[in-house]
């Protein structure tokens, strides 16, 4: 796959070589963007109203900053028209196929969060897991006519998750509106969609699945595989990377897996938290299961106690597993993969 | 003993993931004068043995394949939207086989019987992150109607076999398998019509059926992930005549402040307790049941052997009035081995695989596959024709009872790879 040279979004500027950097163009998550980035003592500006999609960044040298849509990026990123970008995690696994060979998801920036969930009517009082829905769905199509439908705009994600999971029997309603009322008004009988609260959900009487959650959404810095990195582009990289991680100490997160039942895991939460896990997959409620989580390295062996403590069966950490690192070494693991990428290519 | 159709959900990246050539490919010079060859002896054979030709239009309509694969069609097809038609069904797709716009334009012609032969290009998405063919060439044939199933099978196969050897493949490989003897032994072992729907709705998906077939065994809890609290109210409600369940299922609802939202109503609701009530009260399945499945899936060796090891199994397994079903599988097995001989195909070295097939398409009885090295330097094996028996697709294509059909399918471009047509 050859890089696309980064097109110029405002060519007045263009700055030879120069890292462009995807920034959101609106509300809250440009805010947010903005106080992670402060952290590493670097500002920007919006430039004058003849560029409103252009802007200046201070703090660092070699960097044009270009203000998108955060539904814009994913492409962005995967054609290689800018080189890093802040962006949700849902929004590059749906709209940007083959993603993991195209953009590398450089760090969780911890806000932005939202999971993308599989969620029925709470009138089925019967159905409560994935496999309730299956079971349904099987027979839903000779009793009404048509196959049960399932309204959402995150269509790949939902067909993988489905697909995974091996149910069939249901048919995808594109929904770009307002997902969650999709249901009461008869036009679909389930909904795939992004919650953070589940306040949304409830208002309109739907219930998440207990094993519904396809993913944890939560912004990403992300970069671009497929990019021309130039000697300058990759020394600005180097920069704002590291004086990003040079706000935390040199850890690096590493994942832990655990088989233990959902109370054992809710008596462990509190001190697994304070210890600065982070969750990726929990057992169902009232059943034995696998919990998995990530935690810095330093303290995966005080986390392996906690859980040990409140009764898991095992616990592993996966030292082999690839694991998400900060500071110079992100850096570094980033232009292995780039290089590992344009040697493919 | 029929399958379950919009559940064949195992990877569809495997069913043509044994093409390895170039994803585009154009033909120009000797590649396209070694595949005129091919083309042009298959056709023959096919009229010299009575097949009409048909040639079905590229684009179709969707429906009938979102029946088949339902949300997976999307893996497998180019599907088009064409949203200003006058008659509202737009959804359109790119041929991805032949089988199913034979079988249409086959009922569209009135039905009963029919003999086609077809020829021309067939289009299927790539797998994710792979660079498969977006297109390839079919040349094959439908038998539709006969009711000499064992008959039929073994011409379907036999021409495919020929074709291969008039095209001059040598070396090739065949598996055959036949998905009716699965079929139809989840159909003679006692257990609740509800657990052999959901083995029937899985069985395309290797992992899942195992874990299903262990549940109703009862190495896992009924019905995974019933509560406590869902397991009370299931024996309260299992209790209840229909009407007086569904009153409780709605009064439960209300109790819970939830609107009834949605097309599935209270009832509904009551009736999958009802039956789950049913299910939770029927012993699991016992071991020798799920042992003679296993055992069943597992049977693999030449085509006698096999036959050998099912009667050995039936033999044992079965009440003698159990298992009509299977006793006609059995059967026509036999009788395709004796069609298959007569016809110089050599059964006693055949290979035979029980649990082949269990990823292909719509196939519900006998099914075969060729497959042989390409000369083409790295480019592993290839993919050169396969066929199997199809009877309940007219199902999904609405008609209103099965109908008896076998198909072959060959790949010119893949034949052509292996050495057909003069090849090195």
């Amino acid at each position: 796959m050859s890089a696309y040279s980064a097109t110029s979004v405002n060519d007045a500027k263009a700055d030879a070589g120069a890292l462009r950097f995807g920034l959101p163009s609106k509300g809250r998550l440009q805010q947010q963007t903005a106080d992670f980035l402060a952290t590493a003592g670097i500002t920007f500006v919006k430039s004058g109203s003849d560029r409103e999609y252009a802007g200046e960044l201070h703090g660092i040298d070699g960097v044009e900053l270009v203000f998108l849509q955060a539904g814009e990026m994913p492409e962005k990123l995967s054609r290689g028209e800018i080189h890093l970008g802040v962006t949700g995690e849902d929004l590059i696994r749906e709209r940007s196929p083959v993603w993991e060979k195209r953009i590398a998801l450089l760090r969780a920036l911890d806000f932005g969060h939202a999971d993308l969930v599989v969620a029925v009517p709470k009138c089925w009082i019967d159905v409560a897991t994935i496999d309730d829905l299956d079971d349904v769905a099987a027979d839903f199509r000779a009793r009404h006519g048509h196959p049960l439908r399932i309204a959402t705009k995150y269509t790949r994600l939902a067909r993988g998750f489905f697909r995974e999971r091996g149910v069939a029997n249901y048919r995808l309603v594109d929904s770009q509106g307002a997902t969650e009322g999709t249901v009461s008004a008869g036009s679909a009988e389930a909904i795939v969609d992004i919650t953070s609260s589940g306040e949304t959900l409830r208002a309109n009487h739907l219930k998440v699945l207990e094993d519904g959650l396809i993913l944890q959404s939560q912004a990403q810095l992300c970069g671009s595989l497929t990019a021309n990195w130039s000697p300058k582009a990759v020394a600005a990289l180097r920069s704002l990377l590291t004086g990003l991680g040079g706000q935390s100490p040199m850890t690096r997160e590493l994942p832990i897996a655990a088989k233990i039942d959902s109370d054992g895991l809710d008596r462990a939460e509190p001190a697994l938290k304070r210890l600065g896990a982070l969750f990726t997959q929990r057992p169902l409620k009232g059943f034995p299961g696998e919990a998995k989580l990530t935690a810095p390295s330093d303290k995966v062996g005080l986390c392996v106690d906690v859980l040990t403590a409140a009764g898991a069966e095992t616990v592993e950490t996966e030292a082999g597993a690839q694991p998400m690192v900060q500071g110079t070494s992100l850096f570094e693991s980033f232009v292995a993969r780039l290089e590992n990428a344009r040697s493919a290519s | 003993m029929e399958p379950e159709f919009a559940n064949q959900g195992s990877a569809p990246a495997r069913l043509e993931a044994g093409a390895a050539y170039a994803p585009a490919r154009d033909y120009s010079g000797v590649a396209l004068e070694r595949l005129n060859q091919v083309n042009i002896e298959l056709t023959n054979i096919f009229n010299d043995a009575g097949f009409q030709p048909i040639e079905p239009g590229m684009l179709q309509p969707a429906e009938p394949l979102f029946d088949l694969y339902g949300e997976e069609i999307w893996d497998r097809a180019f599907v088009v939207e064409d949203e200003a038609r006058a008659d509202g069904d737009g959804t359109l797709c790119l041929r991805p086989d032949f089988t199913v716009p034979v079988a249409r334009a086959h009922l569209a012609a009135g039905g009963g019987t029919g003999r086609y032969g077809y020829f021309g290009p067939v289009f299927r998405r790539s797998p994710p992150g792979e660079n498969q063919p977006l297109q390839h060439l079919q040349a094959g044939i439908e038998i539709i109607g006969s009711d000499d199933a064992a008959a039929a099978d073994a011409e379907a196969f036999d021409l495919a076999r020929k074709a291969l050897e008039w095209a001059g493949v040598q070396n090739y490989r065949v598996v055959t398998g036949d998905l009716s003897i699965i079929f139809s032994v989840l159909e003679a072992v006692a257990m609740p019509d509800s657990w052999r729907r959901r083995l029937k709705r899985h069985f395309w998906r290797p992992e899942r059926f195992r874990r299903v077939l262990g549940r109703f065994a009862g190495e896992e809890p009924a019905d995974g992930a019933i509560q406590a609290e869902r397991l009370a109210f299931l024996k309260a409600v299992g209790g209840l005549a229909p009407g007086e369940a569904a009153a409780a299922v709605a009064e439960m609802i209300s109790l819970s402040d939830t609107p009834q939202i949605g097309k599935r109503s209270a009832k509904e609701v009551a009736d999958r307790f009802l039956r789950q009530a049913a299910d939770a009260r029927e012993h699991p399945l016992p071991k020798e049941s799920v042992d003679l499945i296993n055992a069943v899936l597992d049977i693999k060796g030449t085509c006698p052997q096999a036959l050998m090891r099912l009667r050995e199994l039936r033999g044992s397994a079965f009440a003698p009035n159990s298992g009509a079903d299977l006793e006609a599988s059995v059967d026509r097995f036999a009788a395709r081995l004796d069609e298959l001989a007569a016809r110089g195909v050599d059964v006693e070295n055949l290979p035979f695989d029980a649990s082949f097939g269990r990823n292909l398409e719509y196939y519900d009885g006998f099914v075969f596959e060729m497959a042989a090295p390409s000369h083409e330097p790295g480019a592993g094996e290839v993919k050169l024709g396969g066929g199997g028996r199809y009877d309940h697709l007219f199902k999904a294509l609405r008609a209103s009872a099965p109908i008896p059909s076998v198909g072959a399918a060959l790949r010119p471009e893949a034949m052509v790879a292996a050495g057909a047509g003069g090849g090195r």
